[in-house]
Order: structure tokens, then C-alpha cells, then sequence
């Protein structure tokens, strides 16, 4: 049994009118346990209605959702899929409920139930974790868009869920944010084994995950390891590689040897041994 | 002279325990014609910064004249709001009207103008953003895609003619092919809005479209640079929370190894690669 499994899955919004938009058709697609999966596709290809399927915020029309092999669209499951699958969404403004950031991040755990320590404890490792620590006596309003969305993740983290879904979470930080977020994600991958599904603009976030899911137009076109990047059917797609592959990609078409690099110090590393 | 800030000073809640400086003695000029970017890591005071330069925050220490209109005085808000557009973060979340035709219209309307002139300008700003007037004009701004909705709300800034626009990190958000559409719209609009004010993330497009990029940290102005200036000062560009545009920094990579390779595109980098590869093997 898979983690997350989609099975033929279909979403429209606005059925039956004469807006119908179908955004999901059809899709198919199983996300292990402890694996780190970048959702990738331009806009209005579907990544965004994928993540609300994942933990019950919107039901498939047809097909079925199951995580932990419990159904999404059986009510009952609903609080135990929503307390192991976290989502972050793109606009943090959305997502405060407290008027002080720790008490924001705090949310989620007291609605567990957890005792007071527990939740300091949590609260105190999120903030922590996302940089925000310092600020946790602030009002969330007076931060900037890319701290707010920090506290938006640490947020989610409190929950401790098994999976957490970004969707497009890391697009209004700058780019020392996005690093700082990717290394906490990677870090909570690799040492706590949670399972994280990015879904992002950033090829370059996509080279950092081991598997990669690529969108178009409502279906899932590409999938597989990050080997993913090195098919031309990504091209085809319009969309643009991390330049550490597309420079190897060239390299290896004119007959210098660099193999398949993900990160530009792999790619600098190739270079000097293939000289 | 388009924006002449002097020793600009802001706190946000004086007096208060939540009280926080956010801009400190900020002096510079943005000059007209200027494709002007501001860059800073989040927090550090850019958008209080261009918060000020269309009144929407009064100004607290300092002084600033924007297009003439000194605002350490008492001055026309609705004169210095129609000659300065300001687009915020995720412009889209501001669309409200009916149709797109109202929605960029609302502005005009607002001016007093006639219902001839308001339709005319909503025309020429829908034509200017890219879109077809005629096909997207009677449709509700809510059933379009993310991309034609930023451009929606873009043209109902312009639709006030504004001679300086000012744009919050335009991009955010989109994917890489709607980010290099809005930036070639931008510079599609810079020959009817001359001025043009970003602050921006995005250290390939600031390289690739300002001509000169202000740096804040910590709510102080670090300078004023042009953007191979910029480069040159890695420790600065690093303390901005901003990366080297990516063919500079693996040209660094490469140098670092004992590469002499210098590029600023990807074009430029794989062929100084081919030939120091080409060269090894003759």
C-alpha cells in the first residue's frame, strides 16, 4: 500500500455549468512513504487542485483518494488524513487565525488536544526550524510576505503530520527564504522521514527531489526520478530546466561527457573531471 | 527627476513595545527614464519604502518629491496617485468589477472623466497589457487565468496614466513563461510610462531589465548600483538575500576551480566551456 495513492482521478470546477473548468483529469499517481516529490507544471495545469484532493479539501468527482489506504471521500477518515497530510498554500495571508505568531503556530496542536508542554515544545522546535523564533511574541500583520509564509510552515510543522504538501509556498521569498525553506524541508525529509510534496515553478527546487511529477493540462504528462529533467518531453513542455542540467544537456550534445548533474556544484564537479 | 527621497525615516508603532524601525535615513534619486530596481531580503523596507511614494504611507521624517510634488507638505493625494501607478504583490486579489471593462475603467471614473474618455482609456490600457479588447471586455475578471487576471489589474493602473509605475515584485507567482511575458510587457509600457520602479527578487530579470538597482538592508540603503556593479560585490549581494544570476554563479564554481570562465548567460557559459574543453583536446 502506497502512502498517497491517486487512482483515475477527475475534478472539475463549476460541473454541470457552462464554466466547467476540468482540472484534473483523470490522473493516476502513488507517493511512497518518506519520499520527496516535486509537483511540477505551469499555472493552471492542475498542481494546486491536486494538493486540495490530497487531504480532503476537495473530493474527486470521480476516481478515488486514499491516504494511508483510508478513502478522502469517507467523512470519518477526514481528521486523521487532515492531521497526517499538512498543507501550505501559496498566500500566507490567508492562513493566520492569532493575533501573536506563537500562538498562530500554536493553533494546530492545541486543536489536538496535546498537554502545554507538548505544544511549547512544538511550537518552539517550528519556529526554530523556519528562522522565526526571535519574532514569536510579534503580531503576524506587521511581518513581510516571506516571513509570514515562514510562520505559515511552521505552522503546519507544529501538527508534526507525516506528509506536508507546499503548494507554491517558497514563490513570494527571496532567494535566500527559498534556500532556508528548502534546507528545513530536505532536513525534516531526511532525518524525521517526512514525506514532502513541493509543488513548484522552481526547476531547481524540483532537482533537489527524488521523484518528479510533471502537469500539463489537467493530466500528469511526465513522471519518475529526477533523471525526469533530462527528458526532452520536458522542453517540449515549455518548461524550463534548472540551468545546471540544460548547460550538461548541451555539454553532453556536443560530445563533452558531463553525465546527468542536478545542482550547479555537481555540474562545476563534472566539468573539472571530464577536462 | 522622477523621485528625489532624502533622508527618508519610518517606524512602525512608535512609542509602542511592537515598535520597529523599518526605513533609516534613506537618500537617493530615482531619475525619469530610470528602469529602477529595489532589492533587499524580505523585512528589509522596500515595500515601506515604495509605500511612501504614492502617499499611501505619510511620510514621518525626511523628505520626498515625487514628480514635483513635495509630500513633507500639504499636496493633491489625487494628483500624485494619477501620475503614480502603484501595483502591489499579486495584483489580482484587487480585481472586483463586473467585467474586465469596468474593472480597468474604475480609476478614470473616479477622475470625474466622461463616459467616452473613461471607455477610451480602459481600451488603449487593455490593448497595452496584451490582451484583445473586444474578446475580454465583457467577461467577468474572475473566469481568466492567473496570468490575464495580473494583466487585467496592471491595465487598470495604467488606465490612470500614470508617468511613474511602481510594481512590487510583478512576477511573483507565475511560472517562468508568465514571468518573461510580464517582464517584455513591462518593457512594452516604459514607452508610454517612462519611469518604472520594481522592487524584485528575481536577480536575472533585475540584471537583465534595470538599469540601476537600490540595495536595502535593514531598512538602511546599502547604495545605488548599476547592475555589473552589483555583481562585482558578492558579500552584498549575499547580505540583500539575493543569488548571483545562475551563469555568474557557476562561472564562480568553475573559477574557483581554476576555470577562467566568465558569463553572464548560458549561451556565454556552455561555449567558454566547449572552448577550454576544445582547446584541452587538440
Amino acid at each position: 500500500m502506497s502512502f498517497i495513492e491517486f487512482d483515475n482521478v477527475s475534478y472539475s470546477y463549476s460541473a454541470g455549468t457552462k464554466n466547467e473548468v476540468k482540472a484534473v483529469k483523470n490522473v493516476s499517481f502513488s507517493i511512497e512513504k518518506g519520499e520527496l516529490v516535486a509537483l511540477v507544471g505551469h499555472n493552471g495545469s492542475g498542481k494546486s487542485t491536486i494538493a486540495k484532493l490530497m487531504n480532503g479539501l476537495l473530493l474527486p468527482q470521480s476516481g478515488l483518494v486514499k491516504v494511508n489506504g483510508l478513502d478522502t471521500a469517507d467523512k470519518k477518515n477526514l481528521f486523521d488524513i487532515r492531521k497526517s497530510v499538512g498543507i501550505v498554500f501559496q498566500n500566507p495571508d490567508n492562513q493566520m487565525v492569532a493575533t501573536i505568531i506563537e500562538d498562530d503556530v500554536a493553533f494546530g496542536p492545541e486543536n489536538l488536544g496535546l498537554d502545554p508542554k507538548e505544544i511549547r515544545e512544538r511550537v518552539d522546535f517550528a519556529l526554530k526550524s523556519v528562522g522565526m523564533y526571535e519574532y514569536r511574541e510579534d503580531a503576524p500583520f506587521r511581518l513581510s510576505g516571506g516571513q509570514k509564509q515562514r510562520i505559515a510552515i511552521a505552522g503546519v510543522l507544529a501538527i508534526c503530520p507525516e506528509a506536508m504538501v507546499l503548494d507554491e509556498s517558497t514563490s513570494m521569498l527571496d532567494p535566500t527564504g527559498k534556500k532556508e525553506i528548502m534546507e528545513v524541508v530536505t532536513r525534516l525529509n531526511r532525518e524525521k522521514g517526512m514525506t514532502v510534496i513541493m509543488i513548484t515553478h522552481f526547476m531547481e527546487e524540483a532537482a533537489l527531489c527524488d521523484k518528479i511529477i510533471v502537469m500539463n493540462d489537467g493530466s500528469v504528462a511526465l513522471s519518475g526520478g529526477r533523471q525526469t529533467l533530462y527528458d526532452d518531453r520536458l522542453v517540449e513542455l515549455g518548461l524550463k530546466l534548472p540551468m545546471s542540467c540544460s548547460v550538461a544537456k548541451r555539454l553532453n550534445k556536443s560530445g563533452m561527457n558531463v553525465g546527468e548533474v542536478y545542482t550547479p556544484e555537481q555540474l562545476a564537479e563534472a566539468i573539472c573531471r571530464s577536462l | 527627476m522622477s523621485i528625489v527621497v532624502k533622508d527618508l525615516t519610518y517606524i512602525y508603532s512608535p512609542g509602542t513595545p511592537f515598535e520597529r524601525k523599518a526605513l533609516d535615513g534613506v537618500t537617493f534619486t530615482i531619475e525619469d527614464g530610470d528602469f529602477f530596481g529595489i532589492v533587499g531580503r524580505t523585512g528589509s523596507g522596500k515595500s515601506t519604502l515604495i509605500s511612501h511614494f504614492n502617499g499611501l504611507i505619510k511620510l514621518m521624517n525626511g523628505s520626498l518629491i515625487v514628480e514635483g510634488i513635495d509630500l513633507s507638505e500639504k499636496y493633491d493625494y489625487k494628483k500624485l496617485r494619477s501620475q503614480v501607478g502603484m501595483v502591489f504583490q499579486y495584483p489580482e486579489y484587487q480585481l472586483f468589477d463586473e467585467t474586465v471593462e469596468k474593472d480597468v475603467g474604475f480609476g478614470p471614473k473616479n477622475l470625474g472623466l466622461s463616459a467616452a474618455e473613461i471607455a477610451e482609456r480602459a481600451k488603449n490600457a487593455i490593448e497595452l497589457v496584451g490582451l484583445d479588447y473586444r474578446e475580454i471586455k465583457d467577461r467577468s475578471p474572475f473566469e481568466l487565468s492567473g496570468g490575464q487576471m495580473r494583466r487585467v489589474a496592471l491595465a487598470g493602473v495604467l488606465a490612470m496614466k500614470p508617468k511613474t509605475l511602481i510594481l512590487d515584485e510583478p512576477t511573483a507567482g507565475l511560472d517562468p513563461k508568465g514571468k518573461e511575458e510580464i517582464m517584455q510587457l513591462l518593457l512594452r509600457i516604459k514607452r508610454e510610462c517612462p519611469t518604472i520602479v520594481m522592487i524584485s527578487h528575481n536577480m536575472d530579470e533585475v540584471s537583465s531589465y534595470c538599469n540601476r538597482i537600490a540595495v536595502l538592508g535593514g531598512g538602511k540603503l546599502k547604495g545605488v548600483f548599476s547592475p555589473k556593479e552589483l555583481f562585482d560585490k558578492e558579500e552584498l549581494v549575499a547580505e540583500a538575500g539575493l543569488s548571483l544570476p545562475m551563469p555568474a554563479y557557476i562561472s564562480k564554481l568553475l573559477v574557483e576551480r581554476g576555470l577562467n570562465v566568465s558569463a553572464s548567460s548560458e549561451d556565454e557559459l556552455v561555449q567558454s566551456i566547449l572552448s577550454i574543453w576544445g582547446a584541452k583536446n587538440a
